[in-house]
């Protein structure tokens, strides 16, 4: 096997063809991403001049939108809210079909509860015990986490030491405990409302899918509120609320002592598309560097029919079951390690350019940053070695070529850009090969965030490492044909 | 017209190269099928559903332009039409017109098709997407002679047609997306079927045609070079 390797490494260092296109994929892969970040400006001119607005950043870490309102009181220590939630109505602005009135309603993540606080400013820790708009009764905190709990109209929020409980009850005498957090410290607890804007996806004048986000808000009417351990007066914010904004999306509160009736807008989650540039829009050139990888792949193997040398090859080693693995593990050794230099200098450069041209980058920690990095060059590895297998089963370099770009490319560009729809555009990224994209995915989707979830939009609809796999078992299908056929066929 | 004719002869009589356009017909109407069925009626643009398949279906007026050039190439054909047609300019515009009117009778058949079993198209979108299946087919042809080998003329093309609709939409940024509509000959070309305002309709043609020329100029040098070193 060893000497098979090195039979094959000293065959493709030796072809200038082949070592050109490796070159030429590593330097479409950082070059095309790098130009992309370079010209990617954004700009904020307002009245403190070219400044962005800050991205809130939740206690995980992640970008959040934090923006609602809150009517609330002081919590120094021990303490619990109870309330039961006796109505939700609320505003939708320019709803399909028409987009031409306002009408009376209410978005399914629209939320209204009671909630626990580290303090007013946007991204800080809490809990909430909540009703939302279509989704039942829900404990949240944190941004990131999310329990269904069933659908009961009273909430109660208590905090003994650092533990926080959230109970749900429909009677409010027999209660039921869903979630327990910790919040130590002391905090702000009140009630909230929050409505995220009403998300429909439309063709963009580019072509491509563009979604818009249409305002709304939502007014809870609260009954039986009592509060223990509190401190100080009942005080109403809208928590990231900004000067000038439109009439509807400002707070108010109404109190008539037990019941208070609570209106806002906004929402309380991961950010999603909102939160800054993904890091994975400075690997844009993998998309073509890719062509120039499964182009040196489909040579690797067909260049050997067209010059006789696979007798030669043949003769050297007649099992033929070494042969194609042996070509494989060189094939992608090379473009894996290409792919490694491309991506390790195109990311890191094309934040920086981003950076510096005023763009926000979503945070991703340092180990997705690593996942996106390493799973762009194994996928064009594992393309490489799927274009290699297409070769040695077709035996015509126009041929593989094509079926190996139908394969893996053209799925990618009809489910992001054109006007299949949403979910076929998901079955596509799901059982073609170019389900492996997934893994440059860096913000996951996020089920509480009625988002632009569309693959259009950069969401693919399995797991990174789930998406990958389905590439590998195609390049490992594949592969596995071709050896069978290397055996059987005359050469 | 001798050499469109012996070109022609070559063309029927390889194995393969007939299919192509065979090919062309039925995965621009199956592709194009799919997606009006796929598709919820008129929400989008009833040109664009119709002749989706449009998009998979260039890949065999591609495949066809290639295979005229490169097939000669990689079989050693080649010299023996030098031999009979020294002309390289004469040469490699009857392997144009064999290509181009090839592609013209597929587009034909399948662009009315599609839009009939659609939910329909515009006489715009229709004329518009022949022609630039036409255009596409020149520019493989270009491409195809002037790097010779098969799997890069293949590579180089469909590089050139997917890649950037594709860097595009990973860009997100609208400055930029715009820049990249107008370069891209396949997003600007198929501006004729509409929804690409930045672009307009007719114009857009005018970018798989520049490609084209420059490819068909490029490829003109390259055909009247030395043949080198062929099988």
């Amino acid at each position: 096997m060893i000497a098979l390797l090195r039979s094959e490494w000293t065959k493709f260092r030796t072809v200038r063809g082949w070592i050109a296109g490796s070159i030429v994929a590593v330097l479409l892969t950082a070059g095309v991403g790098l130009l992309g970040a370079a010209g990617t400006v954004r700009s904020c001119e307002g009245p403190q001049g070219n400044v962005c607005p800050e991205i809130p950043i939740g206690p995980g870490g992640q970008a959040v939108t934090d923006r609602f309102s809150f009517y609330h009181r002081a919590l120094p220590g021990d303490g619990s809210i109870t309330a039961k939630v006796a109505g939700v109505s609320g505003v939708i602005t320019y709803p399909p079909p028409g987009h031409d009135q306002i009408v009376p309603g209410v978005v399914p993540w629209a939320k209204v509860g009671v909630m626990v606080k580290r303090d007013l400013t946007q991204g800080s820790a809490y809990t909430a015990v909540m009703v939302t708009g279509d989704h039942g009764t829900r404990v949240q905190d944190d941004f990131v986490n999310d329990l269904a709990a069933g659908g009961d109209p009273w909430l109660r929020l208590s905090r003994t030491g650092d533990v926080l409980t959230g109970e749900t009850s429909p009677d409010g005498t027999s209660w039921r405990v869903v979630a327990t957090t910790r919040l130590a410290g002391p905090a702000v607890v009140g009630l909230f409302a929050a409505s995220p804007c009403d998300v429909t996806l439309g063709q963009g004048s580019l072509g491509g899918v563009i979604g818009a986000c249409r305002l709304t808000n939502v007014t809870g009417r609260f009954e039986h509120v009592t509060v223990e351990g509190a401190a100080g007066t009942w005080t109403h914010d809208d928590v990231g609320g900004e000067p000038g904004a439109p009439s509807l999306s400002v707070g108010a509160a109404r109190d008539w002592g037990s019941a208070i009736q609570l209106t806002g807008s906004g929402d309380i989650a991961p950010a999603g598309i909102d939160g800054g540039a993904v890091i994975e829009r400075t690997l844009s050139g993998a998309t073509i560097g890719l062509i120039a990888v499964i182009v040196v792949g489909v040579l690797f193997v067909t260049a050997e029919y067209r010059r006789g040398l696979i007798r030669s090859t043949l003769a050297a080693s007649p099992g033929r079951t070494g042969v194609l693995p042996a070509k494989a593990a060189v094939v992608a050794a090379v473009t894996f390690a290409g792919g490694l230099v491309a991506a390790a200098i195109a990311v890191p450069v094309g934040l920086r350019l981003m950076r510096d041209r005023n763009n926000a980058i979503a945070p991703v920690t340092a180990l997705t940053e690593v996942r996106v990095i390493v799973g762009t060059a194994a996928l064009l590895a594992v393309t490489a070695v799927l274009a290699l297998a297409m070769g040695a089963l077709f035996r015509r370099s126009a041929a593989a070529v094509i079926a190996t770009i139908m394969l893996v490319l053209l799925p990618q560009l009809l489910a992001t850009a054109s006007v299949i729809p949403a979910p076929a555009a998901e079955w596509l990224l799901r059982v073609t090969p170019a389900a492996g994209f997934a893994i440059q995915q860096s913000i996951p989707e996020y089920p509480q965030v009625e988002d632009y979830s569309v693959p259009a939009l950069g969401y693919y609809p399995l797991p990174p490492l789930g998406g990958f796999a389905v590439t590998c078992l195609y390049a490992a299908a594949a592969l596995g044909a071709a050896i069978v056929l290397l055996r059987r066929r005359d050469a | 017209m001798t050499t469109i004719r012996s070109e022609w002869t070559k063309f029927r009589t390889l194995p393969g190269l007939p299919w192509l356009a065979v090919l062309l017909v039925v995965v621009t109407v199956g592709v194009g099928a799919a997606a009006s069925a796929l598709v919820p009626c008129c929400d989008v643009l009833p040109s664009r559903v119709s002749l989706a398949g449009v998009l998979a279906g260039q890949v065999a007026a591609v495949a066809l332009a290639v295979g005229v050039v490169s097939g000669e190439y990689a079989t050693g054909m080649i010299l023996t039409t030098l031999l009979a047609v020294p002309d390289r300019g004469r040469l490699l515009a009857a392997k144009a017109l064999l290509t181009g009117g090839l592609t013209l009778a597929g587009a034909l058949v399948a662009i009315p098709v599609s839009a009939a079993v659609g939910p329909g198209a515009t006489p715009t979108a229709v004329v518009g997407s022949i022609v630039y299946l036409v255009l596409v087919s020149q520019f493989a042809l270009g491409v195809a002679a002037l790097v010779r080998d098969a799997a890069v003329a293949m590579g180089v093309t469909l590089g050139i047609l997917y890649g950037l609709p594709l860097v595009a939409r990973m860009v997100q940024d609208p400055g930029w997306q715009e820049r990249l509509a107008w370069i891209s000959p396949m997003e600007a070309g198929l501006a004729v079927q509409g929804g690409l305002e930045p672009v307009g309709t007719w114009a857009g043609l005018a970018v798989p045609a520049v490609w084209a020329a420059v490819a068909l100029a490029a490829g003109r040098s390259r055909v009247g070079g030395s043949v080198g070193p062929v099988v």
